[in-house]
């Protein structure tokens, strides 16, 4: 616990020192028309969606970590890393549809 | 959509948190050589650090023993060599004297030439000068020389007064003080040094290693030395590379052949280690151990050149650890200290080959690489207690007065 704890403060402050969240657009519903087949999700492997969140773009992935792998809400990790929570939330969704779209591509493969 | 969307982020969040991945094996080995590296690399700029500001203070004394002493830098050795313009018959005033270090040899300041087969009249004046200009500078020449040119001087005696006296004044000076104040240029001298001392073994925390628990827990030479301040290590402890800083003071003699120095050295170690403290709780310790140490050396040098030097240094080092500090932190990340001092000094033998460098004429830098072995008795568990045999690498600035 104190473990991850410690990592995943090191990384946001690497990533608040290095201003990577500088992209503050207003809040987009940027996915609505983004959709993911139920087969696309089901025979996803736990290593490949690993594998495309790492590659995901820092800014998205940061913000994606944290909402939906660490559970936190836009407002504490607007708090964190020195963002307004409209930037965190449009984050988020570019997150969502990049990584669906990515996971789209592979199951098309 | 909002459904949709949170049955999505629901399906990622499962498949994250069932993925599991074995790291590779040498993945904290690899993670505690970075971090090793990176305090390699603070402990050598804290050793720079040491070294330069031991070299200031050792400057400052130097520069304040030469304006105590009123020697100017580019005067500090006077040397009045006479050429053949002497057998010639030609007599050679020096007006002044420069550029004559305790190596160098060099000779200026020759100026004027003066026949000594003039009149009497004028050879008596000249020769009165020519007496007083030589005397002059002599007594100007303070420093390692002047007593080899003081014996000259009082040999030859001071009336000389006509052309024929100065001119065997200047012949005997010539023939028997020139060659003597030349060599006596490698001679005897005070030497001031401040150096930084970088030692090879620091983390080995191997040796003697018995980790048996609790109680009756043992390590390096199995003696209870580590239960100082209630303090009983249970895990291997890694030590820091030993850092010290000495300023030294070393008189040469024999031609500079052979020298005694001693001094003041200072050496810090530190060494992480998890504990049990006074029996009662667990804590991970960080111990930094201060030393004063008071060395002993002999040095023979064997090869001498103008600006490079090597030698062989012997000696000894008396040490007290005058003080034990530890941090202890246990495992509610509270942390307390405790400070302490140890009783008894340890003693240390060294052996090492030099290599001084001298840019200056009156300063060099030196290179000593050495092996001590550490006499311990009473100091604190530490790198040199673990491994009383240490290579050490002293680097410093050498000041020759």
């Amino acid at each position: 616990g104190w473990l991850r704890k410690i990592f995943v403060n090191t990384s946001l402050m690497k990533i608040r020192k290095r201003d990577l969240l500088k992209d503050s657009g207003d809040i987009n519903d940027y996915c609505s028309e983004c959709r993911i087949s139920e087969n696309a999700l089901n025979t996803l492997y736990g290593k490949d969606l690993v594998r495309l969140i790492s590659s995901m773009p820092v800014g998205f992935r940061t913000i994606f970590n944290l909402y939906v792998i660490e559970g936190y809400s836009h407002q504490e990790i607007a708090q964190m890393l020195g963002i307004n929570e409209g930037t965190s939330r449009s984050q988020l969704n570019r997150a969502k549809a990049w990584l669906k779209e990515r996971i789209e591509k592979l199951n098309m493969r | 959509m909002m459904t949709e969307d949170n049955e999505f982020e629901k399906k990622i969040r499962e498949l994250v948190g069932s993925y599991t991945e074995t790291p590779d094996e040498d993945f904290w080995d690899t993670i505690e050589k970075g971090i090793r590296a990176k305090n390699r690399i603070a402990l050598v700029k804290k050793f720079s650090i040491i070294c330069s500001a031991a070299a200031v203070v050792v400057a400052g004394l130097f520069f304040a023993f030469r304006s105590v002493n009123n020697l100017p830098l580019n005067q500090s050795s006077a040397i009045v060599r006479l050429d053949d313009n002497v057998k010639n018959g030609n007599v050679i005033m020096a007006d002044a004297v420069s550029d004559v270090s305790a190596v160098n040899t060099n000779v200026s300041a020759v100026t004027k030439d003066v026949d000594v087969n003039d009149g009497a009249d004028d050879g008596a004046d000249v020769g009165a000068s020519v007496s007083a200009s030589v005397k002059t500078d002599i007594a100007a020449g303070a420093g390692v020389e002047s007593d080899a040119v003081d014996s000259c001087r009082k040999t030859v005696g001071q009336e000389s007064l006509n052309t024929e006296d100065v001119y065997k004044y200047n012949l005997y000076m010539a023939e028997n003080c020139s060659e003597s104040s030349s060599a006596k240029v490698h001679g005897g001298g005070i030497v001031l040094s401040a150096s930084g001392n970088l030692s090879v073994f620091g983390a080995s925390a191997e040796k003697g290693y018995q980790g048996s628990g609790i109680p009756g827990f043992s390590y390096g030479d199995g003696k209870d030395v580590s239960r100082f301040q209630g303090i009983s290590p249970v895990s291997k402890p890694t030590h820091s590379i030993p850092v010290s800083a000495a300023i030294e003071v070393g008189y040469s003699f024999l031609d500079d052949m052979l020298a005694v120095g001693t001094g003041v050295s200072y050496t810090y170690m530190s060494s992480r280690y998890e504990a049990v403290v006074d029996n009662s709780f667990q804590a991970d310790v960080f111990q930094s151990v201060h030393y004063i140490g008071v060395p002993l050396l002999f040095t023979y040098n064997f090869v001498r050149t103008d600006h490079f030097f090597v030698y062989a240094t012997l000696g000894g080092s008396v040490e007290k650890a005058v003080k034990v500090s530890y941090s202890l932190k246990d495992l509610s990340n509270s942390v307390s200290y405790r400070n302490g001092n140890f009783p008894g000094v340890d003693c240390s033998a060294v052996l090492g080959v030099g290599f001084e460098y001298r840019f200056l004429k009156y300063m060099g830098v030196y290179l000593n690489p050495r092996v001590s072995w550490y006499f311990i008795e009473k100091s604190p568990y530490s790198a040199i207690r673990e491994n009383p045999f240490q290579v050490s690498f002293q680097l410093g600035l050498r000041f020759h007065l």
